[in-house]
C-alpha cells in the first residue's frame, strides 16, 4: 500500500527525473532530513525505488503502479492546481427544480 | 566537409561528452539534441566549427556527479581541514540575481552530508556577538564567475568575516575571478581560501580551445548572440562577458555563454536555462488531494 507522501513523491520523481533535488523532496512532503531518508528507504525496501549509486530511480513496479492509477502522466503543476468546481451543465437548473445541498443528510 | 562526414563527427563529439559526463535525462540522445542544435546555423560552417570545438570542452555536472563531489567537499573539511564541527557554520553567498542555484546548492549540501540545520546561517542575520563562538564558515557556491559578486557579499560583512576563517567551496571558478578574489581578500586581511574542483578560463582566451583567431571566432559568436537577443544584453557571451561552458543536472548558469541555454522561437539552446519555480514553491497545497483523485484513478 502507498501513501498520500510516497505517492507525491513518485509523481514528483517521475516528472523531474534526473533533475530532483533532495531539498525540493523534504520541501514537498514537509519531511525533516531524516525523515526523507527514512522514506526514501522504506520505498527502495517497496522496491518503488532504486538506488544506482546515489542516483534515485523509479523502478518498473513504481511506473505501472503510476500508470494503474492514471497518474504517469500527470505533472506536479496540475496537482497544484485551483479546484475548479462550477462547471456548466448542458441542462441548467430552473427555479421550479427542488434544491438539495451536497452532503444533505435527514 | 560532406554531410555524411559532418554527422559522423557530431556523433563522434557526443559520445565523448557521454564518456565525459555520463548520460541522464539532460544528455540522452545527445546526438540528436547537438545535431539539431548545430542545423540552426544553417550553412554557417565557421560558427558550426565554433560550437562543435566548444562542445568537446563543456562541462556538464550530472546529479551523481554532483553528489559525489558535495561528498568530498565535506571529506576534505572534516579530514583534511579537521575543522571542528561546533565551531564551523555553512552559509551561501547572498546573490540577488541566482537565489534559486545557490539555496539549492547548500541545501543538497547538508542533505547528502547530514549536516544538521543548526550549522547553516544568513551571515548576515547573525550579529556581531554570535561570531565569538565560530571559528570556520563555510561558503558554497556552484559556480564564481568574475568574484565581483562574491567581493560584494564579503564587503557587506567585513567586520563579521575578518573574525573567523573563511572556506569558498565551488565546483566551477573563473581563472580571473579567483586571482581577482585572492588578492581582494589579501588587501582586506581577511582570511580565505579558495576551493574548487575545476578552474576554467574564458572559452576565447588566447591559446586555451581555439589556438587560431581566437578574437575573430569571438567575434563571430558575439555576433550571433547579439542577433538572438535582438537586443543589449549583459548575457551576451555569458553574464558580465563570463565566457563560461558549464551546465548542472538541474540548470545552466548565466555565466555560460548564451547561446548554449537562450531558448526561445528564434534559437533553441542546447542546455536551455530554466527559470520556473516548481508548483509547490509558489501554490497552496490544499488542492492537491482532490486533484490527485480527479487526475487519476486512486480514490477506487
Amino acid at each position: 500500500m502507498i501513501n498520500s507522501k510516497e505517492l507525491l513523491i513518485l509523481i514528483y520523481l517521475n516528472e523531474y527525473k534526473d533533475q530532483y533535488l533532495l531539498a525540493e523532496i523534504k520541501e514537498l512532503c514537509y519531511f525533516t532530513t531524516s525523515q526523507m531518508k527514512k522514506y526514501l528507504q522504506k520505498m527502495i525496501e517497496k522496491e518503488m525505488l532504486e538506488d544506482s549509486n546515489g542516483r534515485l530511480l523509479l523502478t518498473y513496479k513504481a511506473e505501472k503502479f503510476l500508470k494503474e492509477k492514471g497518474l504517469f502522466n500527470v505533472t506536479l503543476s496540475e496537482l497544484f492546481k485551483d479546484i475548479v468546481t462550477l462547471e456548466f451543465t448542458e441542462k441548467p437548473l430552473s427555479f421550479q427544480d427542488v434544491y438539495i445541498p451536497k452532503e444533505f443528510k435527514i | 566537409m560532406s554531410e555524411e562526414h559532418q554527422l559522423t563527427e557530431i556523433q563522434e563529439i557526443a559520445c565523448s561528452c557521454i564518456d565525459r559526463w555520463g548520460e541522464d535525462i539532460n544528455t540522452q540522445n545527445f546526438s540528436g539534441k547537438l545535431g539539431r542544435f548545430v542545423s540552426q546555423l544553417g550553412d554557417d560552417k565557421d560558427l558550426g566549427r565554433i560550437f562543435l570545438e566548444l562542445v568537446k570542452s563543456y562541462n556538464y555536472y550530472s546529479r551523481e556527479s554532483v553528489d559525489k563531489l558535495l561528498k568530498e567537499f565535506y571529506n576534505k573539511i572534516i579530514s583534511e581541514l579537521k575543522l571542528k564541527k561546533q565551531y564551523t557554520i555553512y552559509s551561501r553567498i547572498e546573490d540577488d540575481s541566482k537565489i534559486d542555484s545557490s539555496n539549492n546548492f547548500l541545501s543538497e549540501f547538508k542533505i547528502i552530508n547530514d549536516i544538521s540545520n543548526h550549522f547553516s546561517h544568513d551571515i548576515e542575520k547573525l550579529s556581531i556577538n554570535d561570531f565569538d563562538e565560530i571559528e570556520n564558515i563555510i561558503f558554497l557556491d556552484d559556480i564564481i564567475g568574475t568574484g565581483k559578486t562574491v567581493k560584494k557579499f564579503f564587503e557587506k560583512n567585513l567586520e563579521k568575516v575578518r573574525q573567523v576563517k573563511c572556506y569558498i567551496f565551488c565546483i566551477e571558478i573563473l581563472g580571473e575571478g579567483k586571482e581577482f578574489l585572492e588578492d581582494y581578500f589579501e588587501k582586506n586581511e581577511i582570511e580565505c581560501k579558495i576551493i574548487y574542483h575545476n578552474l576554467h578560463h574564458k572559452v576565447f582566451k588566447k591559446d586555451h580551445i581555439f589556438s587560431d583567431n581566437h578574437k575573430k571566432k569571438e567575434e563571430l559568436l558575439r555576433e550571433l548572440e547579439k542577433e538572438i537577443w535582438g537586443k543589449k544584453s549583459n548575457f551576451i557571451l555569458g553574464y558580465n562577458n563570463s565566457q563560461a561552458i558549464v551546465t548542472f543536472f538541474r540548470n545552466t548558469p548565466n555565466n555560460t555563454l548564451s547561446s548554449f541555454w537562450y531558448n526561445r522561437e528564434n534559437w533553441q539552446g542546447l542546455f536551455p536555462r530554466n527559470d520556473e519555480l516548481p508548483a509547490f514553491k509558489k501554490r497552496k497545497r490544499n488542492n492537491v488531494r482532490y486533484n490527485i483523485k480527479k487526475k487519476g484513478e486512486f480514490s477506487k
